[in-house]
């Protein structure tokens, strides 16, 4: 192409995408013996910035090369109008010189963000305090500055047609396993989608089995936790617009794992997990071993125990299964209610669901006192579980262990303990099986317990497998 | 087909052990005391010896085929039109197996702990979890595998603790009293629990490479001489707890023993016990299904049918099988049909192939 048909073409690009735009500009400037032209959109440029560093230097040396003359960074040359008017739509500057064979794109946006808060959604007690905002940039410059090494590979892609959404890919090139990177490159390449609400929808378009309850990628806002990942050799990705980051591939264990064992002592590690642990197995299954217990199987039970739930349970009207479906569909509105209310009502909820309806619900007799006790175990345990993706998934998983206990007892409790195993084991993601039993030390290290750090020296074989060794000699110290 | 991953030798253990263990446990001690009298214990360590050579005569075949599983290469020591019919014998004998199983253990559900409860939604359901985990590849089912040995381990300890009062030790005598034969009698008589390790016949090939033969062979001996460690011990237990003739009345002494002991917050641990006990024989019975949906895909040599219909279709007719057959004698005659096919399908043909592989080794023909 000419220069002079770039110029054309790139008028009549710009004609036809911002001549509805009202806040798209454009100007023409003659300066010295040019004409110069630029375009920008007001709402995504940094005027002073325009002001400044492009137009000031422009009227002092017009005839100079324009990469000498204005003074920004990201700077860019094209001949190619289609980008340049994708480069507008990004918040950049462009500019053209009659006569000239290049199109300039000038980054001249304007950064809105809010600043580094303190995570909501994963506190710790003990550990960092930072967590992600919707900035890809100043999320991937908390990732870098998390890991100062050549090894940390960030990779670029765009997503969604029209939206546009940037995805960064991270991980450490060492470390993590090759084919995954490649996997989930193409994987996000082949997305064809016209926008995107991240990471929502890249989480639902890249997995593999499409009906789990159990979540498949880890989501967090905490760097400190998509560092340890990414050195175990998973692959992190970040969104523009979103405040989580996604992890992959993680097992099941990686839900159960929080950032504070790692910061306390191994043995109190051990134990919160091992808390956690049951914790899972309690949401899943508690309102289920009581209904059974109840209603098919009280021998179980000493005679004094069955006399006390017996006499709790005289004046109640409904079926076990009823009382329990009632309660814990209550604990799941109250839950729901106090996310969508706004903070300082949100309390009164709490105080209405649980305490007003909790007590008004045993003295009226519609519910047995047992029954509000083992719901609201169920309901406190499932929010020990990290995840809040796991968490509601086990407690969604007690619905149908209920259901199946109420029909056939402890019998069908098993069986429903059994096909979640059983789901579990068949359940992968990137070849990368999601559980496998815990029972041998090498597995356990990180999993069922939180071994000391100088006993876990390897990286885990799934994730990591060319390049294992975590630790040469951690306490060198020793004789 | 798709080609297996491998799994450790944990896993395979694993995977011999919870298949050996069958409903067996439970009515070990009552068939035996009325073969062996008092001397039952004896008859079921003879039947794990014996169980031993057999796991020899496997290992030896396997290990002469290190690269395929045993429903492959049959044919290159019997030719293709006898390897599909072995494969479909098998096939046939897992799914028969399978359904005695399920049988077994719905009907000792429905006689001690769901008496209301029709049998046949409990043998639907437990078909319906095994035929869900067959269709799995081989780690993912020792995957599942492994993580259900928690409860047999339980189950063996409940056992123990519950023998910890009462037992007679006098009960055991006279040791031998009337001479060996009935004791040999009840060894054949028991060697239909220890069956199972004929996992390794399919497994073999897929056993992680590391100490190679000789480390399979220990892993077997390994899981067997757990298999024959957990029944000698639940013989002794109802031995020294019953006398004969109350054992040749008592079908399912376990359970009774069980049901006598309490602790403070358990009233009934035998209910707590064949719950348990519920994940050991859906073990035994995926792995069955697998196997069987395994032989069938080796019918033909490029494969024929897919994993899923194969253990569908078997559990399916399992199930309607299941519907038919509901008197107790029915089932137990089913039962002795069935020690006399695994001893042939377990022990006999492997036995055979391995004489004939060698033949043709010596022979100089080509194999």
């Amino acid at each position: 192409m000419t220069p002079a048909t770039i110029g054309l073409e790139f008028d009549k690009l710009v004609g036809e995408h911002f001549a509805e735009q009202h806040d798209y500009r454009s100007q023409e400037l003659n300066l010295g013996v040019s004409r110069y032209k630029i375009h920008y959109f007001e709402t995504l440029v940094d005027s002073a910035l325009i002001q400044d560093y492009i137009l000031k230097p422009l009227l002092l040396r017009p005839n100079d090369p324009i990469r000498e003359v204005v003074s920004i960074l990201d700077y860019a040359e094209t001949d190619n109008p289609g980008e340049a008017v994708q480069a507008i739509l990004g918040g950049k500057t462009v500019l053209q010189r009659s006569n000239g064979d290049k199109i300039y794109l000038l980054g001249t946006d304007l950064k809105k963000e809010r600043s580094i808060n303190i995570p909501t959604n994963e506190r710790v007690l003990r550990g960092p305090n930072e967590a992600f905002i919707e900035n890809l940039h100043t999320n991937i410059n908390l990732m870098r500055n998390l890991i100062p090494s050549s090894e940390l590979i960030v990779k670029m892609t765009t997503v969604g047609r029209i939206s546009r959404t940037k995805v960064a890919l991270l991980y450490i090139k060492s470390i993590a396993d090759s084919t995954f990177v490649k996997e989930i490159e193409s994987r996000l390449r082949s997305i064809d989608i016209d926008y995107v609400e991240a990471p929502g929808f890249i989480d639902e378009l890249i997995r593999e089995k499409k009906f789990s309850l159990f979540p498949q990628q880890l989501v967090t806002e905490r760097p400190d936790r998509a560092r340890a990942h990414l050195m175990e050799g998973k692959i992190v990705l970040l969104t523009s617009g979103s405040p989580d980051s996604l992890i992959l591939p993680v097992t099941f264990w990686s839900f159960l794992q929080s950032p504070d064992d790692y910061q306390i002592s191994w043995l109190l590690g051990t134990i919160f997990r091992l808390l956690r642990l049951c914790c899972f197995f309690i949401t899943l299954g508690l309102p289920g071993l009581y209904v059974s217990v109840c209603s098919f199987n009280p021998q179980l039970l000493p005679i004094n125990f069955v006399n006390t739930l017996q006499s709790s349970m005289k004046y109640i009207a409904f079926p076990p299964l009823l009382e329990a479906l009632f309660m814990m569909l209550l604990l799941e509105v109250v839950r729901e209610a106090t996310v969508r209310l706004a903070n300082p009502i949100g309390q009164t909820i709490g105080i209405v669901g649980g305490i007003v309806i909790g007590t008004v619900v045993v003295q009226s007799n519609l519910v047995s006192n047992a029954m509000v006790i083992i719901v609201a175990l169920t309901g406190v345990a499932s929010f020990i579980i990290p995840s809040y993706e796991m968490s509601s998934a086990a407690r969604l998983l007690s619905y149908p262990a209920l259901l199946i206990s109420s029909l056939l007892g402890l019998l069908g409790l098993a069986f429903f303990f059994m096909m979640i195993v059983i789901h579990l084991c068949k359940a992968s993601t990137l070849g990368v099986a999601y559980y496998a039993p815990p029972f041998t030390a090498q597995a356990a290290k990180d999993t069922l317990i939180r071994a000391p750090m100088w006993k876990q020296r390897e990286r885990p074989r799934d994730t990591a497998p060319s390049n294992r060794t975590r630790q040469r000699n951690p306490r060198g110290w020793r004789r | 087909m798709r080609r297996e991953q491998s799994i450790t030798a944990r896993q395979l253990f694993a995977l011999v052990l919870m298949t050996q263990l069958g409903t067996e446990v439970l009515s070990l001690p009552h068939v035996e005391s009325g073969i062996a009298a008092q001397d039952s214990w004896l008859a079921v360590l003879l039947s794990g010896l014996a169980g031993q050579l057999g796991i020899l005569v496997l290992w030896r075949l396997g290990s002469r085929y290190p690269e395929r599983n045993y429903f492959s290469y049959t044919a290159s020591i019997v030719g293709i039109p006898a390897k599909s019919l072995i494969n479909l014998l098998y096939g046939s004998y897992y799914v028969f197996s399978g359904l005695l199983l399920g049988l077994q253990y719905s009907d000792i559900l429905n006689r001690w702990l769901f008496i209301y409860t029709p049998r046949w939604i409990i043998l639907l359901l437990i078909l319906i979890v095994c035929g869900f985990a067959a269709t799995a590849s081989l780690r993912q089912l020792a995957n599942v595998v492994q993580t259900f040995i928690l409860f047999p381990i339980l189950g063996f300890l409940l056992i123990l603790f519950s023998g910890v009062y009462g037992y007679d030790a006098t009960n055991l005598l006279p040791v031998l009293s009337n001479g060996w034969s009935p004791v040999l009698r009840g060894a054949y008589a028991a060697f239909s629990a220890y069956v199972g390790y004929e996992v390794l016949l399919y497994a073999y090939p897929y056993v992680d490479g590391k100490g190679g033969a000789p480390r399979i062979l220990l892993t077997m001996t390994l899981a067997n001489g757990c298999t024959t460690a957990f029944y000698v011990i639940v013989c002794l237990i109802c031995s020294t707890m019953f006398s004969t003739r109350q054992l040749n009345v008592i079908p399912e002494p376990i359970v009774f023993i069980l049901k006598n002991y309490r602790v403070q917050v358990l009233q009934s641990i035998d209910t707590l016990f064949l719950i348990f006990y519920l994940s050991v024989v859906t073990a035994t019975l995926i792995v069955y299904y697998f196997l069987a949906a395994k032989a069938y895909m080796n019918l033909r040599n490029q494969g024929l049918g897919r994993q899923g219909a194969w253990v569908w279709g078997s559990v399916a007719i399992c199930f309607v099988f299941g519907l038919f057959i509901r008197k107790r004698g029915l089932i137990l005659e089913i039962a002795s049909i069935q020690d006399r096919m695994s001893v042939f399908f377990v022990v006999a043909v492997p036995f055979l192939l391995l004489i004939v592989a060698g033949i043709r080794r010596y022979g100089g023909i080509k194999s």
